[in-house]
């Protein structure tokens, strides 16, 4: 196992929210991430799945420090992030770069690319002129972008794809140890999407850069992820590596969510596990499990005792009560 | 076999702007049968949305035009209908359900009186007997406590829940066939799942012949009896859905199952489909896959290719299937 890069420990952000009227608001607490640990080893892709409100992007902003832990440490090569100076918080900016979903909204429209992949390194080194624009050139290159034209444009002249290509070569301008993607490829067209999937995993090989992957498909993330680990109303409920979370699935709701996704062909067969019902509002979760609503396994304890993530294989940790006693 | 339900003959729409006329749909022919699902899949762009709304004459104004062909409903040509006369098929006999449930409900009405809109103008009901029929209707869709849901707004209601009300007001009056551009594009995984599995028993109920518009093979393989692929305003290639995912004939529809990532197996590298879909402004003389297709030569670039029969109820539009036919 190569070395841990970043460690997220017991991290949680609370939104402080006020329902009802002006005059006696209720306040209330919204639970976005409650307690998620893991870690990100260099080179490697952890993928975070998850249904919408599920905290999975919530957590991405812990990670890019676009939001302020309200509890846990996430800890950078080995330094804790609250307790970075200036220049640290500098270094691990550098370092820690984002790719968003939508490629249409995460270009100005108002800058040429060129200069929308040189920002970062304009910001952040003392690289300028003709070695800012060479530096520019390469890592358009290499994500597929040759043509010399293309810094000179604008955002709106490209597609989609492209776009997610510049968003991408933006991000790794400045070299990083570590990319966080949002849903990189869900604003894409199908054709499009396995081009974008085939260049993260190429410039991963080739650069060893670390991803951390938030996406809602299965399939998607499972391509893409050596390990995967699956989010539930702000929790981690299970996670294992990418082969054994897809074929053994221990948790009920990771069961319930594979079961539930659509096959690549209509020969194979469906035995799909319904789940009734829906999401609980993570302002009002329930006690005990946040899943034991929805859940046909649930017991007596699952009301009362937040099952803790346990390791119930090597390597494949899921917190449910059915898997206390196999410790 | 009985007469078709729905047939469609060479339908041209046009979106005429003022840099030139986009073809959107251009020369589309498939016929739909009661109680069957016709999948309509393809990129953005593709045409397939513009193709759902000209089967209503819903093209957006003034700028959309159907300039050609003909719909068969039930034996009765809806583009020689009257404005007025065509009115009377929309909501009623033919529905549509879109893509994004929060765009197609009313903020400002109760959800009882949206889906008692279409009742009370197509079927004149009012008063006790309109009322039951809403509940009936959130009944059918699987609402919960469908009286005290009626009075509800739609912003009180989770996203999932709102598409079935979309669904709802689609079937409010039993139409023959019903219309879905990407319903389910917006919804979760475990949600999306339901609500297909909700539209097929409705389907079961009722015989309501589907036309499901998706840019998802995976939805084309839980829930179609028959797929359409399109590409830039053509239909490529059609087949039951089974033929179509063990022997895909058009390149495109090649390309497009393999560059899809699979939750079952997990691949190195996927297909990636080189270049971007074809601007529809600027249409090639031939075949409009030639640019990205790897088997094009100088007939592919000369003319369209025609309909070649593979087998029964399979068709392609490719020169080469029709060159390999022969052999």
């Amino acid at each position: 196992m190569s070395d841990i890069i970043l460690e997220a420990c017991e991290i949680r952000k609370h939104f402080p929210v006020s329902r009802g009227g002006l005059v006696a608001p209720q306040r209330g607490v919204l639970k976005a991430v409650d307690g998620l640990s893991f870690s990100i080893a260099e080179g490697e892709t952890l993928g975070l799945v998850g249904e919408s409100g599920c905290g999975k992007s919530t957590t991405s902003k812990l990670i890019l420090l676009l939001e302020a832990l309200s509890d846990g440490a996430i800890s950078f090569r080995g330094k804790d992030v609250t307790q970075f100076t200036a220049d640290d918080r500098r270094a691990y900016r550098r370092a820690v770069q984002a790719v968003f979903q939508d490629p249409y909204s995460s270009l100005s429209p108002r800058m040429r690319i060129g200069d929308i992949v040189g920002e970062p390194v304009r910001v952040n080194t003392r690289v300028r002129g003709a070695d800012l624009k060479g530096r520019v050139r390469k890592v358009l290159n290499d994500v597929g972008l040759s043509d010399p034209s293309i810094p000179a444009n604008y955002p709106h002249e490209f597609s989609g794809g492209q776009r997610q290509r510049i968003a991408i070569a933006r991000a790794l301008a400045l070299e990083p140890d570590m990319i966080v993607l949002d849903e990189p490829v869900s604003a894409l067209d199908v054709s499009i999407r396995a081009q974008i999937m085939n260049l993260l995993k190429e410039l991963q090989q080739s650069r060893g850069v670390a991803y951390l992957l938030i996406a809602h498909d299965l399939a998607v993330v499972r391509h893409m992820s050596n390990r995967i680990g699956v989010m539930y109303l702000g929790k981690l409920v299970e996670i294992a590596d990418s082969d054994e979370l897809s074929l053994h699935p221990l948790h009920p709701y990771t069961q319930a969510l594979y079961s539930a996704a659509l096959p690549s062909h209509p020969d194979i067969p469906t035995s799909e596990i319904i789940l009734t019902g829906e999401v609980p509002s993570p302002l009002d979760p329930p006690s005990g499990c946040p899943f034991r609503t929805r859940c046909a396994h649930a017991m007596p304890v699952c009301a009362e005792v937040p099952p803790p993530l346990r390791e119930a294989a090597s390597g494949h940790c899921v917190a449910c009560h059915l898997y206390a006693s196999s410790n | 076999m009985t007469r078709p339900i729905l047939e469609v003959k060479d339908l041209r729409a046009h979106l005429m702007l003022r840099r030139g006329a986009v073809k959107a749909v251009d020369g589309v022919s498939f016929d739909l049968h009661s109680g069957e699902t016709l999948g309509i899949v393809g990129e953005s762009g593709s045409g397939k949305t513009m193709m759902g709304l000209s089967l209503l004459r819903l093209l957006p104004r003034p700028a959309g035009r159907i300039v050609g062909g003909s719909v068969i409903f039930d034996g009765e040509d809806l583009l020689a209908k009257s404005e007025r006369e065509m009115r009377a098929y929309r909501g009623s006999r033919i529905s549509m359900l879109l893509q994004d449930p929060m765009t197609s409900l009313n903020p400002v009405f109760r959800i009882g009186n949206q889906v008692a809109e279409p009742l009370t103008i197509h079927q004149k009901l009012a008063g006790r007997g309109l009322r039951d029929k809403v509940r009936e209707l959130l009944r059918l869709v699987r609402i919960p406590a469908p009286e005290a849901r009626m009075s509800d707004y739609p912003h009180q209601m989770s996203g999932g829940m709102r598409q079935r009300v979309v669904g709802a007001i689609g079937l409010a009056c039993q139409p023959q066939v019903l219309i879905a551009d990407e319903p389910t594009t917006a919804l979760d995984v475990t949600i999306q799942s339901q609500y297909l599995r909700l539209l097929k028993e409705i389907q079961q109920e009722t015989g309501v012949a589907i036309i499901f518009i998706t840019h998802d093979l995976g939805v084309v393989a839980r829930m179609c009896d028959r797929v359409a692929v399109m590409y830039a305003g053509r239909i490529v290639e059609i087949a039951p859905v089974r033929d179509l995912f063990n022997n895909p004939q058009h390149p495109y529809t090649v390309a497009l199952l393999r560059s899809l990532p699979k939750l079952e197996e997990r691949a190195e590298k996927l297909y990636a489909i080189g270049g971007q879909p074809p601007s529809l402004m600027n249409l090639p003389k031939g075949c409009a896959f030639t640019a990205r297709c790897g088997l094009a030569n100088a007939r592919c670039r000369e003319a369209y290719p025609p309909q070649i029969d593979i087998a029964q109820g399979h068709m392609a539009r490719c020169w080469r299937t029709e060159e390999k036919a022969h052999v």
